[in-house]
């Protein structure tokens, strides 16, 4: 078993915009196999005095614009028979030295869904309507095996 | 103002999976006080979803220039910060044999020219495990 992370940061405070960092498997999508995990970490950039105390993640997964016409499947991640195309997860701000950072849990791949998926995700600080709510995203890529 | 339609089609049969569809006309192309709006057909008056939740997550397209660095062309509008992720729900409506699901409508205000990507999730959360169609088109914008 796997885990594959997802390394993104986020500049600061701001308007919010595009998450940057190394995303991915370093420009090369990983390949996962059965029961490995997919893992989203952010940094946050900016002073750590203005890190909020927890991310949402919204993951939202569909099929690469390098799928084949093939592949059927928009997600290789399953809820019961079902395609887990959104999730949403809440991560903390780590309380260690240094920078701070978000881990969400992930998804693991339960396998049987080779192909070619994009996940786009976004990282969302604070509540809709409230001070300080602001998102970023952005939407690496990524392989399955059976 | 020139409205963009964005229509999918839920597969007849399906439990979950791809949608079918995408902007009418191909990529569109919008300028300031455009608006793009997305509506989901269900293919049949039977067993359609009381509601539909929609996911909304906007990103730079695969072909973004380098040199962009928004993205997406969206901001809420009570703070100005940019909208990159949006869940509204839309109710049915019947249009002969079919129910469609119409989301409200999303505003380009100008001044964020780029190629953006709108992956969209159409859910059924009104089953157990949900039911979730998902498909990524893209679209450019102008100053």
């Amino acid at each position: 078993m796997a885990t594959y992370t997802c390394n993104f940061t986020i500049p600061g405070a701001g308007r919010g915009g595009q998450l940057t960092g190394a995303g991915l498997g370093g420009g090369q999508p990983p390949v996962l196999g059965s029961t490995d995990t997919l893992t989203v970490v952010v940094k946050w950039a900016g002073q750590n005095s203005t890190a909020p105390a927890q991310l949402t993640g919204y993951f939202v997964i569909s099929a690469a614009p390098a799928s084949p016409a093939t592949q059927v499947a928009p997600s290789p991640f399953l809820n019961g028979s079902n395609y887990t195309c959104f999730a949403a997860q809440t991560a903390s701000a780590s309380t260690g030295p240094g920078a701070v950072t978000y881990t969400f849990a992930g998804l693991q791949y339960g396998g049987g869904q080779p192909g070619k998926y994009e996940l786009t995700f976004t990282a969302q600080a604070g509540t809709i309507g409230q001070p300080g709510f602001t998102q970023w995203s952005a939407d690496p890529e990524f392989d399955t095996s059976s | 103002m020139a409205q963009y339609s964005c229509n999918f089609s839920i597969p007849a049969g399906s439990t979950g999976g791809k949608l079918s569809g995408g902007f009418v006309g191909g990529t569109p192309s919008l300028v300031a006080n455009n608006r793009i709006i997305v509506s989901v057909v269900y293919p049949s008056t039977s067993g359609n979803p009381a509601t539909l939740d929609g996911a909304f997550v906007f990103s730079a397209a695969p072909d973004a220039p380098s040199s962009q660095t928004t993205a997406t062309p969206f901001v809420w509008s009570y703070n100005n910060a940019f909208l990159c992720f949006y869940a509204p729900v839309a109710n049915p409506v019947t249009v002969g044999n079919t129910v469609v699901y119409t989301f409200p409508a999303l505003d380009y205000l100008g001044g964020l020219p780029g190629n953006y990507e709108l992956t969209f999730v159409a859910i059924n959360n009104n089953v157990n495990p949900p039911q979730q169609w998902s498909e990524d088109p893209e679209f450019d914008t102008s100053s």
